[in-house]
């Protein structure tokens, strides 16, 4: 039996469609579960629900083997780091992170032990005595996360932390919060709507969508195969073809043939995606695996770190069809981007050939 | 503690307190002026006559009227002074302003009889300067004193109302007209007196229902030549004992003040558009400063000081004796209770009761005022848009209605310590309210969560976390209701007990009394009550939060 269970939740606001459908999942304990989606696909509500701070319409929730179910919020040893801190403006930094110890009713110097650790842990050893209302996006939210994880929470909960910290900060909190979580091995459902963070932060990544999981898996593995169309949207990966049209059709048969690919279509597969970043690689009697196809560059567009390249394909079965392929500028070959120029110049149709790493089969 | 039941808990206390100290006075004053049973102490109750009634109604109105003219001609020029922040003086001034308005009434009278009584400073002035025998201004008792003091308070309500209106105004509507080609006083007329029209009706109406509800300065300066509503209600009910026609002068007051009420109020929510401030104040500071910008600084100073002056020559009255000697004795006279005081109580013990009932007010109202906030603060919809108003009802009854109704309803608590402060909890609720419900809004809504994840029950919340929030703004609520309850007149002079009479009552005893060294101790406490007041107001200027206006 898993550490975390969630089952089945279901919630709505008033009339509006649920924005729970039937989410659920399970985490094992000391895992650190990144909720991605976005903004306002209910993951949130779910922190919500699982802290005791919202009611589900119905579903389980199960800690330690433990239903959670009619304990009240102050009683259920979950930690939650909120979106915006919320810390109580009125109480010193130490104050603040000693809060819950009071609440559990520690002995004065135990407290006082533990409030020292904790501030040490997040790296602001010696702000105790600072009032909250000074404090940096970065200082405060290091608080907050000290305050939650002081009373030694069975479960912590932190709902985007990071997103009202200056963006150039973003990356080194994240490499802190995830060595933080790591050293008290803590369990963790950690929600962001960002997928670098996610990628970092997570021990796995369940990617929301419609009020369900659409899709769950270590965070390298989900980039690899994305899986589903949703869950391919998000992650920003364009090129995403429908197969059920006669478009559709030839190019599952294109795709399998010229890659190679074969079974990887399977039948559940609806839609096919090309990679943007995927190697082009332009010559004749070349033998190496990849999709080929003939077409003209319609458009070079040059970017800060990349070039846009929108290949409109010509060979007889998907004529017209558009790729948009982003190429890193920095190791793009200079006969690749000859070719790539004079292909834009002259408008003439030219054989290239996508990696066969460069597409993936998705489904609904 | 599910939601229906927090309410229910916080809604308890102000709901019985409102329902025993606030309509259950009211209904009895209803009944006793519609109701069969007229009679009253064995004998038959005499109402009043339509045409008694004409008259006082017709006094009543006819002296608010001409009072609130008299307070926008003097309010409005001011408020045009007023309306750019900017220079030091005009803040000076505006600060200046404020006072008479929160001065208790028997202050502004008291002041008013050292201004211009018969002893007064003008006169003994005149008098030594041309060595007259009788003191050339006869103001005292005469419709001209009344209609000064009304102009005296309520200048300020003009100008805070027009000015803060004024100078919300885009100022580049007025550099626009000028670009067009109009003079400043085209500009005026034209642009902004238009603009400020809203703000000018409201103030007016304010005007009209304070002067309208006149009590204390109608029977202390006024005499018994003139009687409004209110002061009829007051004759009718403590020295004729004829509590139905009280009642029934009460119910004709009550309707008045409603309908004015409601008026202000939707005038109030359909004027209360908020523009952009920042802008105009910067404007403001870089105009060049022209000869008109020093002649108005020097009118507005001057009209200012005008102002203040009865509060300047009180003062100076205290400090004096008979003629024009300095000296303590009036200060030292309040010290001994004086063997020959037809009084129940010395001086001291005056103020020992007004201290005690305003730090008792302050309590209740403070318990009142944080119900009445959390009701309306967790009362969802509907439910909490009508609930307001009837929290604000006291601002609308008059305290001598009050006083009135407790005197009809309280029975054997008509003895109670605690009458006063109640009924001077009541008068303060609705500022409490005011001030404790926006710092409850306020409060960032993670915050009750933040504190439940961490452990915290919604008790221990509400004790670690919204009450020190909410502190300051407390801290402001109880400040006003320990001002409201020291200056407090008309409800106080019906149901105070003669053996403990708070300072105002003290003040007005003692001005209705003759021989300088009555003159000269009220006018010694009427600086002791001013000086609180003023030190009250100053600590509200200085504590952080800011008051709304009502």
């Amino acid at each position: 039996m898993a550490y975390l269970e969630v089952t089945n939740l279901w919630k709505s606001f008033g009339d509006t469609e649920s924005v729970l459908q039937g989410l659920g999942f399970a985490q094992e304990r000391g895992e650190i579960l990144c909720l991605l989606g976005a903004s306002g696909c209910g993951k949130t509500t779910v922190l919500q629900i699982l802290a005791g701070l919202m009611q589900a319409d119905s579903g389980r929730v199960r800690l330690g083997g433990r239903d959670q179910d009619g304990i009240p919020v102050h009683a259920r040893r979950i930690g939650y780091v909120f979106q915006d801190h919320v810390l109580f403006p009125h109480l010193s930094v130490r104050r603040n992170v000693e809060y819950g110890l009071r609440m559990l009713k520690w002995p004065s110097r135990q407290r006082g032990r533990r409030v020292h650790e904790m501030l040490e842990l997040v790296d602001l050893a010696g702000y105790g005595e600072r009032p909250v209302r000074g404090l940096s996006g970065g200082e405060s939210q290091r608080v907050a996360l000290a305050r939650s994880l002081a009373p030694a929470p069975d479960l912590l909960l932190l709902d985007e932390p990071l997103s009202s910290v200056d963006q150039r900060l973003r990356g080194d909190l994240v490499a802190q919060l995830r060595s933080v979580l790591e050293t008290q091995s803590i369990t963790a459902v950690h929600v962001t709507h960002d997928l670098e963070e996610a990628y970092f932060m997570g021990d796995r990544v369940a990617f929301v969508h419609g009020g369900r999981v659409n899709r769950v898996d270590a965070p390298s593995a989900l980039v690899a195969n994305p899986a589903t169309v949703a869950c391919a949207r998000y992650l920003g990966m364009g090129n995403i073809f429908a197969l059920d049209t006669p478009a559709g059709k030839r190019l599952r048969e294109w795709a399998t043939s010229s890659a190679g690919t074969g079974e990887r279509g399977g039948t559940n597969a609806t839609h096919l995606l090309i990679r943007p970043r995927t190697v082009l690689q332009p010559g004749h009697g070349d033998a190496r695996p990849g999709l080929r196809c003939s077409g003209t560059v319609a458009s070079l567009r040059p970017k800060v770190n990349e070039v846009q390249v929108e290949l409109r394909l010509a060979q007889p079965d998907l004529e017209g069809a558009t790729i948009r392929l982003d190429l890193a500028r920095t190791g793009i070959r200079r006969e690749l981007q000859t070719a790539l120029e004079a292909s834009a110049r002259e408008q003439g149709a030219r054989p290239w050939i996508l990696g066969s790493e460069g597409i993936a089969w998705l489904s609904e | 503690m599910n939601g229906r039941l927090r309410v229910l808990v916080w809604a308890l206390p102000p709901f019985i307190f409102l329902g025993a100290f606030y309509f259950l006075p009211l209904v009895r004053i209803l009944v006793t002026a519609l109701g069969p049973d007229r009679l009253v102490g064995g004998g038959q109750a005499v109402l009043p006559d339509w045409r008694s009634l004409a008259t006082v109604l017709g006094f009543t109105t006819w002296q608010a009227l001409v009072s609130t003219a008299a307070s926008l001609v003097a309010g409005l020029p001011l408020a045009w002074w007023l309306r750019d922040h900017g220079s030091r003086l005009r803040s000076v001034a505006r600060l200046l302003l404020t006072v008479p308005f929160v001065m208790p009434v028997v202050v502004t009278a008291s002041a008013f009889v050292a201004l211009a009584g018969p002893s007064g400073l003008l006169n003994r002035w005149l008098m030594g300067w041309f060595d007259l025998s009788a003191p050339p201004i006869q103001l005292m008792h005469t419709f001209g004193i009344i209609i000064l003091a009304h102009v005296f308070y309520n200048t300020s309500v003009v100008v805070r109302v027009v000015s803060g209106f004024w100078s919300q105004q885009d100022r580049r509507l007025a550099d626009a007209a000028g670009t067009l080609g109009a003079t400043a006083w085209r500009t005026l007329v034209t642009v902004e007196a238009p603009l400020v029209l809203p703000a000018v009706v409201s103030s007016a109406l304010l005007v009209f229902l304070f002067c309208f509800s006149s009590f204390g300065v109608v029977l202390i300066l006024g005499g018994l030549r003139f009687s409004t509503l209110e002061v009829a209600i007051y004759r009718q009910a403590v020295s004729y004992f004829n509590l139905p026609a009280a009642a029934v002068l009460a119910l004709v007051q009550l309707a008045v003040t409603f309908t004015a009420m409601s008026l202000y109020t939707r005038l109030q929510r359909r004027h209360a558009v908020p523009q952009q401030v920042e802008a105009t104040e910067q404007f403001a500071d870089d105009e060049p400063r022209t000869r008109g910008h020093w002649i108005g600084d020097g009118l507005g100073t001057v009209a200012a000081l005008i102002l203040v002056s009865p509060l300047a020559a009180l003062t100076v009255q205290s400090f004096s004796v008979g003629t024009s000697e300095w000296s303590l004795v009036n200060y030292a006279g309040l010290l001994q209770g004086r063997a020959d005081s037809a009084f129940l109580a010395s001086p001291v013990e005056a103020v020992g009761n007004s201290v005690r009932n305003a730090l008792a007010t302050m309590v209740i109202s403070l318990v009142l005022g944080i119900g009445m906030a959390y009701t309306l603060f967790l009362m969802p919809g509907r439910a909490g848009r009508w609930l307001d108003p009837v929290f604000l009802l006291p601002l609308g009854t008059s305290a001598v209605t009050l006083g009135l109704g407790y005197i009809i309803s309280m029975g054997p608590l008509r003895t109670s310590p605690l009458l006063v402060p109640a009924a001077h909890a009541l008068i303060a609720s609705p500022f409490v309210l005011r001030v404790i419900l926006p710092a409850l809004r306020r409060l960032q809504p993670g915050l009750r969560q933040a504190s439940a994840v961490l452990g915290a029950t919604p008790r221990q919340t509400w004790w670690r976390v919204e009450l020190p929030l909410i502190l300051p703004a407390c801290a402001v609520a109880s400040v006003f209701a320990f001002a409201v309850s020291m200056g407090e007149f008309g409800a106080s002079l019906l149901i105070a007990r003669p053996e403990h009479p708070t300072m105002p009552l003290m003040i007005f005893g003692l001005l209705g009394r003759p021989g300088l060294a009555n003159l000269g101790q009220a006018q010694a406490m009427s600086v002791v009550l001013m000086a609180v007041t003023g030190a009250s107001m100053f600590a509200l200027d200085r504590l952080p939060v800011a008051i709304r206006e009502f």
